[in-house]
Protein backbone atom coordinates (compact mmCIF):
# COMPACT_ATOMS: atom_id res chain seq x y z
CA UNK A 1 0.00 0.00 0.00
CA UNK A 2 1.52 3.40 -1.05
CA UNK A 3 1.26 6.57 0.88
CA UNK A 4 -0.45 7.92 -2.27
CA UNK A 5 -3.77 6.01 -0.82
CA UNK A 6 -3.36 8.16 1.94
CA UNK A 7 -6.04 11.24 1.89
CA UNK A 8 -3.66 12.92 4.52
CA UNK A 9 -0.52 12.27 2.14
CA UNK A 10 -1.77 15.40 -0.03
CA UNK A 11 -1.95 18.17 2.90
CA UNK A 12 1.44 18.51 3.74
CA UNK A 13 2.95 20.16 1.67
CA UNK A 14 0.66 22.87 1.40
CA UNK A 15 0.37 22.91 4.76
CA UNK A 16 4.18 23.76 4.73
CA UNK A 17 3.87 26.42 2.05
CA UNK A 18 0.77 27.89 3.49
CA UNK A 19 2.85 27.95 6.82
CA UNK A 20 5.86 29.53 5.21
CA UNK A 21 3.51 32.24 3.61
CA UNK A 22 1.87 33.28 7.56
CA UNK A 23 5.01 33.41 9.16
CA UNK A 24 6.87 35.52 6.67
CA UNK A 25 3.50 38.12 6.90
CA UNK A 26 4.02 37.42 10.74
CA UNK A 27 0.39 36.22 10.96
CA UNK A 28 0.19 33.69 13.99
CA UNK A 29 -3.10 32.61 13.77
CA UNK A 30 -2.61 31.31 9.69
CA UNK A 31 0.86 29.70 10.55
CA UNK A 32 -1.08 27.69 13.21
CA UNK A 33 -3.49 26.91 10.63
CA UNK A 34 -0.72 25.79 8.33
CA UNK A 35 1.20 23.95 10.94
CA UNK A 36 -2.01 21.72 12.19
CA UNK A 37 -2.49 20.79 8.11
CA UNK A 38 0.96 19.25 8.53
CA UNK A 39 0.11 17.36 11.68
CA UNK A 40 -2.56 16.02 10.41
CA UNK A 41 -0.71 15.14 7.42
CA UNK A 42 1.67 13.63 9.50
CA UNK A 43 -0.25 11.36 11.60
CA UNK A 44 -2.71 10.33 9.38
CA UNK A 45 0.54 8.66 7.29
CA UNK A 46 0.51 6.54 10.98
CA UNK A 47 -3.07 5.58 10.76
CA UNK A 48 -3.30 3.38 7.69
CA UNK A 49 -5.53 4.47 4.64
CA UNK A 50 -8.33 3.93 6.34
CA UNK A 51 -7.62 5.51 9.34
CA UNK A 52 -6.30 8.05 7.63
CA UNK A 53 -9.93 9.32 6.35
CA UNK A 54 -11.06 9.79 9.71
CA UNK A 55 -8.04 11.51 11.29
CA UNK A 56 -8.13 13.86 8.38
CA UNK A 57 -12.15 13.97 9.65
CA UNK A 58 -11.56 14.63 13.03
CA UNK A 59 -8.24 16.69 12.51
CA UNK A 60 -9.59 19.29 9.87
CA UNK A 61 -12.96 19.63 11.42
CA UNK A 62 -11.17 20.47 14.89
CA UNK A 63 -8.74 22.72 12.86
CA UNK A 64 -11.76 24.69 11.63
CA UNK A 65 -13.22 24.68 14.82
CA UNK A 66 -10.14 26.16 16.51
CA UNK A 67 -9.67 28.88 13.76
CA UNK A 68 -13.42 29.89 14.33
CA UNK A 69 -13.17 29.91 17.86
CA UNK A 70 -9.63 31.99 17.34
CA UNK A 71 -11.80 34.99 14.86
CA UNK A 72 -14.19 34.57 17.22
CA UNK A 73 -11.88 35.49 20.22
CA UNK A 74 -10.00 38.33 18.23
CA UNK A 75 -13.97 40.02 17.48
CA UNK A 76 -14.55 40.50 20.52
CA UNK A 77 -10.98 41.65 22.01
CA UNK B 1 -5.70 65.29 14.67
CA UNK B 2 -7.09 67.71 17.35
CA UNK B 3 -6.57 65.59 20.75
CA UNK B 4 -8.26 67.78 22.77
CA UNK B 5 -10.44 66.40 25.79
CA UNK B 6 -12.46 69.04 25.49
CA UNK B 7 -16.26 67.70 24.23
CA UNK B 8 -17.42 68.75 21.15
CA UNK B 9 -20.80 69.21 19.75
CA UNK B 10 -22.76 66.30 18.22
CA UNK B 11 -24.66 66.38 15.77
CA UNK B 12 -28.11 65.63 17.83
CA UNK B 13 -26.99 69.09 20.18
CA UNK B 14 -25.46 66.79 22.81
CA UNK B 15 -21.64 66.84 23.78
CA UNK B 16 -19.29 64.58 22.38
CA UNK B 17 -16.18 63.24 24.54
CA UNK B 18 -12.72 62.01 23.39
CA UNK B 19 -13.62 58.78 25.90
CA UNK B 20 -16.87 58.46 23.74
CA UNK B 21 -15.24 59.24 20.43
CA UNK B 22 -12.44 56.55 21.07
CA UNK B 23 -15.16 54.22 22.08
CA UNK B 24 -17.00 55.08 19.27
CA UNK B 25 -13.69 54.38 17.00
CA UNK B 26 -12.91 50.97 18.73
CA UNK B 27 -16.48 49.90 17.71
CA UNK B 28 -16.38 50.79 14.56
CA UNK B 29 -13.23 49.09 13.76
CA UNK B 30 -14.67 45.81 14.97
CA UNK B 31 -17.53 46.35 13.11
CA UNK B 32 -15.19 47.03 9.91
CA UNK B 33 -13.08 43.90 10.97
CA UNK B 34 -16.56 41.91 11.07
CA UNK B 35 -17.88 42.91 7.99
CA UNK B 36 -14.72 42.29 6.11
CA UNK B 37 -13.91 38.93 7.64
CA UNK B 38 -13.75 36.33 4.44
CA UNK B 39 -14.12 33.80 6.41
CA UNK B 40 -16.45 34.49 9.23
CA UNK B 41 -16.78 32.15 11.96
CA UNK B 42 -20.02 30.43 11.30
CA UNK B 43 -18.27 29.84 7.84
CA UNK B 44 -15.40 27.95 9.13
CA UNK B 45 -17.96 26.17 11.50
CA UNK B 46 -20.19 25.52 8.57
CA UNK B 47 -17.09 23.70 6.70
CA UNK B 48 -16.18 21.69 10.12
CA UNK B 49 -19.36 20.28 9.90
CA UNK B 50 -19.24 19.55 6.58
CA UNK B 51 -15.53 18.43 6.17
CA UNK B 52 -16.60 16.07 9.28
CA UNK B 53 -19.53 14.63 7.46
CA UNK B 54 -17.93 14.21 4.14
CA UNK B 55 -14.57 12.69 5.46
CA UNK B 56 -16.41 10.96 8.02
CA UNK B 57 -18.48 9.54 5.06
CA UNK B 58 -15.99 8.12 2.87
CA UNK B 59 -14.38 6.44 6.56
CA UNK B 60 -17.01 5.33 7.11
CA UNK B 61 -17.08 3.00 3.47
CA UNK B 62 -13.36 1.91 3.57
CA UNK B 63 -12.88 1.04 7.11
CA UNK B 64 -13.93 -2.39 6.63
CA UNK B 65 -12.29 -3.26 3.28
CA UNK B 66 -9.57 -5.72 3.93
CA UNK B 67 -8.21 -5.08 1.40
CA UNK B 68 -7.59 -1.46 1.22
CA UNK B 69 -9.15 -0.19 -2.10
CA UNK B 70 -10.11 3.36 -2.11
CA UNK B 71 -13.61 5.57 -1.68
CA UNK B 72 -16.46 4.23 -3.36
CA UNK B 73 -18.72 5.15 -6.20
CA UNK B 74 -20.93 5.77 -3.40
CA UNK B 75 -18.39 8.21 -2.07
CA UNK B 76 -18.74 10.73 -4.86
CA UNK B 77 -21.89 12.09 -4.62
CA UNK B 78 -20.90 13.21 -1.21
CA UNK B 79 -17.53 15.01 -2.30
CA UNK B 80 -19.03 16.50 -4.91
CA UNK B 81 -22.09 18.32 -2.45
CA UNK B 82 -19.07 19.24 0.26
CA UNK B 83 -17.48 20.60 -3.04
CA UNK B 84 -20.25 22.50 -4.38
CA UNK B 85 -21.86 23.90 -1.08
CA UNK B 86 -18.46 24.75 0.58
CA UNK B 87 -17.20 27.00 -2.65
CA UNK B 88 -21.27 27.72 -3.24
CA UNK B 89 -20.84 29.27 0.66
CA UNK B 90 -16.83 30.76 0.21
CA UNK B 91 -17.61 32.57 -3.37
CA UNK B 92 -20.82 33.89 -1.64
CA UNK B 93 -19.50 35.26 1.67
CA UNK B 94 -16.26 36.54 -0.14
CA UNK B 95 -18.68 38.72 -2.36
CA UNK B 96 -20.61 39.71 0.47
CA UNK B 97 -17.64 40.77 2.42
CA UNK B 98 -15.72 42.54 -0.81
CA UNK B 99 -18.30 44.05 -2.53
CA UNK B 100 -16.89 48.21 -3.30
CA UNK B 101 -13.56 47.17 -1.92
CA UNK B 102 -10.71 47.57 -4.32
CA UNK B 103 -7.12 47.67 -4.03
CA UNK B 104 -4.57 44.41 -3.30
CA UNK B 105 -5.78 41.25 -3.01
CA UNK B 106 -4.95 39.44 0.39
CA UNK B 107 -2.17 37.48 -1.25
CA UNK B 108 0.54 38.76 -3.65
CA UNK B 109 1.21 37.19 -7.49
CA UNK B 110 4.05 35.07 -5.57
CA UNK B 111 2.34 34.06 -2.66
CA UNK B 112 -0.18 32.54 -4.81
CA UNK B 113 2.29 31.20 -7.15
CA UNK B 114 4.04 29.62 -3.96
CA UNK B 115 0.04 27.99 -3.00
CA UNK B 116 -0.32 26.27 -6.45
CA UNK B 117 2.97 24.92 -6.67
CA UNK B 118 2.37 23.51 -3.37
CA UNK B 119 -0.49 21.59 -4.60
CA UNK B 120 1.19 20.83 -7.88
CA UNK B 121 3.63 19.25 -6.03
CA UNK B 122 1.79 17.24 -3.79
CA UNK B 123 -0.50 15.53 -6.63
CA UNK B 124 2.55 15.10 -8.39
CA UNK B 125 4.51 13.10 -5.47
CA UNK B 126 1.20 11.10 -4.49
CA UNK B 127 1.31 10.40 -8.62
CA UNK B 128 4.70 9.29 -8.09
CA UNK B 129 4.59 7.35 -4.80
CA UNK B 130 1.19 5.50 -6.51
CA UNK B 131 2.99 4.70 -9.99
CA UNK B 132 5.60 3.41 -7.92
CA UNK B 133 3.40 1.61 -5.53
Amino acid sequence: MSFAWYPTSVLVIPGLAWAAIAAARANWRELATGLAIVVIGIVGAFAGPAGAWAVAAVGLCAMLLSSAAAIAWQQRA
Amino acid sequence: MNHTSEPMAAGNGGTFGPEQAAALLDQTTQQARRKFQPSPPWLLVTRAVLVLAALGAIWLSVRGQHPYRGPTAADIPVLIAFIVVNFTATVAVRRHATAGVSGRSRFSQGEIAVLVLAFVAAVVAMVGLGVAG
